[in-house]
């Protein structure tokens, strides 16, 4: 009865739209469902970039961009905590009363505030704290596009039966691989289950709209630009095009092979010296914006119950089990990872115990593989997540005379790739460097001279009206490179029984955000992958010295 | 009863040996069970205390689960998490719970009731998961302190035209169903009603049961919700006039609520607020056959606070052992431990099986009860308990399928089957449950 009464008169004034997802729970959880009173709103926790289009990243600045969005100080404030962790429980149960009659009280105010239509923002101090989430289900490490689409999937199917915790140490994304991405999506790869992961992944972007809505916000629009991928090959890669051409064509993918006179006839811009044969992706490839994508998927998981802490994680402790002995192989102790320590911005540490550990990580996931000991111990112990940064550049070049809208995304036969971005005859372009020429990770400087000596030879010499451009802007991101064989690492750590890992996609990880998120909900919940089976991708790939390359052209 | 009181006062200066409070509870609760061969009227008399059947009954069940509570926390002990301060919470607890129980004066069963509310709170708020997250504080401690401030203004007026509170000497009642004696019975039962807890007033306890501790969860399970039960038979011989002409709201309430919320288990993902729904379904039942003032009603409704008493409270420690293996109490996550903790199935399905008024257990013979005095009082309401029977059934064979049939969780490789003192604590929750139907005279009142 008081339910009824008090969700009637939550938002007595201005309809803020419902931040909450539309199924309720009336014994909530894990929910603050109780109130407007006090608690802070989902967009309090991030910082949005209201209108994520590609054009303005380009040309603006990111630092920038983001400095302009902290105009309003209330929301530049970063989320604080309430310091109720106390250990002495006398002490707790008094400051657990006293700090809910403050929020009761504050939250009245905030009411009253908007009941009289006052506009002024809320004094910080009234502004109650969060709760620090101590204990939670799942527990992702790592906030960007493969966390957020783990945690999305999992409140989706799990809503208010799981409690997720995404922690997440930048929450600007300034040096997360989704952002800084091209955001291509394809089908050309040669390994099946990669190909079945984009299907799923465009599938997604195409049920965007309706799958992340949010009522009362803006649906998302990651605007896909179909416009396909053309993977050129000179003779030397013909069999290896043709091979995976066959194998594309088995997995349902819809391709066109082209032979270099029809390639000269439809793409008159496209210079085919050298060129024996390219594929042309006519269906579910492209590119689409991955700030867009990320935003909407974190919004929507928040919308659903998960939570996001702004913070690093610096420490995973074990359980003590006093009462078995779990060995696997040359005394290999299994062991069931229970809490994580947690550093946050302003130099606090805090725990947080869990019962199942997701690394997202990206780039850094080496690291936190580190913290327990992944690569440091003996036998099976002794081989680590091999995930490590590279620095990969991204070149945003103006050529007038370029090759129009019908142009998909080039990839030459030594790796250099170029896209149309937006409509003002600007173009994304870059290379992978060679092994022995990777560039250092300490920052994210851009170095033009690699542009000037590697790429722009490679792609004047592909499309002849590229040799008049200019470069107007450049960025570098992280590829979460796997040293071992490029491609994703998915699925439980044999030894650390509770520890999924999801990372080393090495630059493919934003198209197979949607489909990875959906396989790691589907082990957690029910065991088994249903949909995708990627057993293959498993770490015990790495331990037997199994590697499952792309054949690259 | 001083002597449970003086005993207990005694081994709260003992606290810092954890060792001795178990053996020492261990002992209380033999104490009490010397004096199970009485003749159903007061004994026990002294110092403002008596004790009948009733009370005798329900004195037995606090110390036993409190016992039981302390054995269950080893987690705390463990951990180093306070244990002096956590043992002496339950020592008070159990104190004030045998005032309760064993209070002869109105009033002084009333202080006890509303003091009976702070350990649990200290127990619940400071040795709690995250009670921050939920606000339960003010849920719990407002909701029943608020509903039984009328009851106090009730008790001190009963005071002023009856001149005793004395429970002896109050059989004549209030007189007439109109007007004053309405607003009497109203403010007297609501209190009850909300500790009971009644359907609509029932919105503390999944929230408290949530985020309590095992303790905190075995004792409001086991006991607390009980002291509404007694409150109500004690209470509702006063006001018998009025009590006829409104008993259909409570029996309604009851029933439906029931049916309402044994639905509502069927959609719960966390074990403990499944466990705790159905305490609000069988309270219902209680209630119902507790208010059309019947023979059959009254002893059913003590059988089945027994036994409600004795399965939820193991329920909740097997909820709380597969939390302390798997870190998550969601049944998404925790499920299939047949697979991993075969032996606890046995448990499980032990109390279970009490959970939903299977044979041998005694809720079968307090639900039997139960039905036929509300039966008896209006036909048509047997399709609803023969609603909420059902589904009874169903959420609880829903719960120990989802919970220990199908797929477990691969993200755990295994854990413990069971310790010794996880045994020993289910042992003495299934076996008082199983055997007493043998001898339900022991709880069955003598009229």
């Amino acid at each position: 009865m008081f339910y009824v009464l008090r969700t009637c008169s939550r938002h007595p004034g201005k309809y803020r739209g419902a931040e909450w997802s539309q199924v309720w729970s009336t014994c909530s959880y894990g929910g603050r469902k109780w109130g407007r009173r006090g608690v802070t709103t989902s967009t309090r926790t991030f910082c949005p970039p209201q209108e994520s289009q590609s054009s303005r990243k380009i040309q603006q600045n990111k630092e920038q961009e983001r400095e302009n969005q902290y105009e309003n100080p209330y929301q530049s404030k970063k989320p604080e905590y309430q310091r109720d962790q106390y250990d002495n429980p006398w002490q707790r149960t008094v400051g657990i009363l006293s700090n809910d009659i403050k929020n009761y009280f504050a939250g009245i105010r905030l009411m009253f505030r908007h009941i009289s239509g006052l506009q002024g923002d809320p004094v910080p101090d009234q502004v109650p704290k969060l709760t620090w989430p101590s204990h939670c289900d799942v527990l992702v490490v790592g906030g960007g596009v493969m966390g957020s689409s783990i945690a999305y999937h999992l409140k989706e199917r799990a809503l208010q039966g799981l409690n997720v915790v995404v922690v997440e140490e930048d929450s600007c994304y300034k040096r997360a691989s989704t952002g800084l991405s091209v955001g291509g999506i394809r089908q050309q790869f040669s390994v099946p289950e990669n190909i079945q992961l984009s299907q799923y992944g465009v599938e997604f972007l195409r049920q965007s709209p309706k799958l992340l809505a949010i009522e009362g916000m803006d649906p998302p629009r990651v605007q896909f630009h179909p416009h396909g991928y053309l993977s050129l090959a000179s003779e030397a890669g013909l069999n290896q095009l043709e091979e995976n051409y066959k194998l594309q064509v088995e997995m349902g993918a819809k391709l066109k092979f082209m032979h270099a006179e029809e390639l000269k006839n439809t793409f008159p811009w496209l210079n085919t010296d050298g060129i024996e044969a390219g594929v042309l992706g006519l269906e579910n490839e492209g590119w689409f914006d991955p700030w867009d994508l990320l935003f909407s998927l974190r919004r929507k998981a928040i919308s659903l119950g998960a939570q996001y802490v702004n913070g690093k994680v610096t420490g995973l402790k074990c359980k003590d089990l006093d009462d078995v002995i779990l060995e696997v192989h040359y005394s290999s102790p299994i062991k069931n990872l229970n809490s994580a320590e947690v550093t946050l911005p302003n130099g606090e540490k805090r725990s947080i115990t869990f019962a199942v550990l997701v690394i997202a990580a990206g780039a850094w996931s080496g690291e936190v593989g580190h913290l327990v000991g992944i690569g440091d111990g003996k036998g099976i112990m002794a081989v680590p997540i091999p995930v490590e940064p590279r620095k990969r550049y991204v070149y945003c070049v103006h050529a007038p005379e370029g090759p129009g809208l019908d142009a998909p995304l080039v990839i030459d036969p030594n790796g250099t790739y170029f896209r149309r971005e937006g409509l003002g005859g600007l173009y994304l372009c870059g290379q992978s460097p060679e092994e022995n020429d990777e560039p250092p990770i300490d920052d994210l400087e851009v170095d033009e001279t690699f542009f000037m000596n590697n790429v722009w030879p490679t792609i004047a010499n592909r499309v002849p009206s590229f040799e008049n451009l200019k470069l107007k802007t450049s960025w570098a991101g992280y590829y979460d490179y796997n040293t071992f064989d490029q491609n994703g690492i998915i699925g439980l750590h044999p030894l650390f029984s509770n520890m999924f890992i999801a990372t080393g996609f090495t630059g493919h990880g934003i198209q197979q955000a949607a489909g990875v998120g959906r396989a790691i909900m589907e082990c957690i919940l029910e065991g088994k992958y249903c949909t995708i089976n990627l057993e293959r991708f498993g770490f015990e790939r790495i331990l037997m010295n199994e590697p499952l390359f792309e054949k690259n052209i | 009863m001083l002597k449970f009181l003086v005993f207990n006062l005694v081994l709260m200066g003992f606290v810092s040996n954890w060792s001795l409070i178990q053996v020492g509870l261990s002992m209380m609760c033999f104490m009490g069970l010397l004096m199970m061969n009485h003749d159903f009227c007061s004994f026990c008399l002294g110092y403002m205390m008596s004790v009948d059947y009733l009370s005798y009954i329900l004195i037995v069940l606090s110390v036993w689960i409190v016992m039981l509570m302390v054995f269950s926390s080893t987690v705390v002990k463990k951990m180093g998490n306070f244990c002096v301060g956590f043992l002496s919470v339950n020592l008070i607890l159990l104190m004030v719970l045998v005032l309760t129980f064993s209070s002869v004066n109105y009033l002084m069963f009333y202080i006890s009731f509303e003091s009976s509310l702070v350990p649990m709170l200290v127990l619940i708020l400071g040795w709690g998961y995250q009670p921050e997250r939920i606000q339960a504080g003010i849920y719990m401690l407002f909701y029943t302190l608020f509903a039984s401030l009328p009851l106090l203004v009730s008790l001190l007026s009963l005071y002023k035209s009856e001149g005793s509170l004395n429970m002896g000497l109050l059989l004549s009642g209030v007189i007439g169903y109109q007007g004053t004696s309405l607003l009497w019975y109203f403010c007297s039962v609501l209190a009850f009603m909300v500790k009971l807890p009644l359907f609509m007033f029932h919105l503390w306890l999944p929230k408290a049961h949530v985020e309590a501790p095992v303790a905190g969860s075995m004792v409001l399970a086991g006991v607390l919700l009980k002291l509404g039960g007694y409150g109500l038979i004690r209470i509702l011989g006063v006001f018998s006039e009025v009590n006829k002409m409104f008993c259909w709201v409570w029996v309604s309430l009851g029933i439906l609520g029931g049916v309402i919320v044994s639905l509502m288990c069927l959609r719960q993902v966390d074990m403990k607020s499944l466990i705790a729904y159905s305490s609000v379904a069988h309270m219902g039942l209680v209630l119902s056959g507790l208010v059309v003032m019947g023979g059959w009603g009254l002893n059913g409704a003590v059988v089945v606070m027994v036994g409600h008493g004795l399965c939820s409270s193991g329920l909740f420690c097997l909820a709380n052992m597969v939390y302390e293996r798997l870190g998550s109490r969601s049944l998404m996550i925790s499920k299939g431990l047949l697979n991993v903790m075969p032996n606890m199935g046995l448990w499980w399905f032990l109390l279970v099986a009490g959970n939903m008024a299977a044979p041998p257990t005694l809720n079968l013979m307090g639900e039997i009860s139960l039905i036929i005095s509300v039966v008896s009082w209006s036909k048509l309401i047997m399709f609803s308990v023969g609603m909420l029977s059902f589904f009874s059934a169903c959420y609880t064979l829903y719960m120990y399928s989802l919970s220990q049939h199908g797929l477990f969780l691969n993200a755990l490789f295994s854990c413990c089957s069971g310790k010794v003192v996880e045994y020993f604590v289910l042992l003495m929750h299934s076996v008082p449950l199983n055997i007493m139907i043998v001898k339900g005279s022991l709880i069955l009142c003598d009229l």
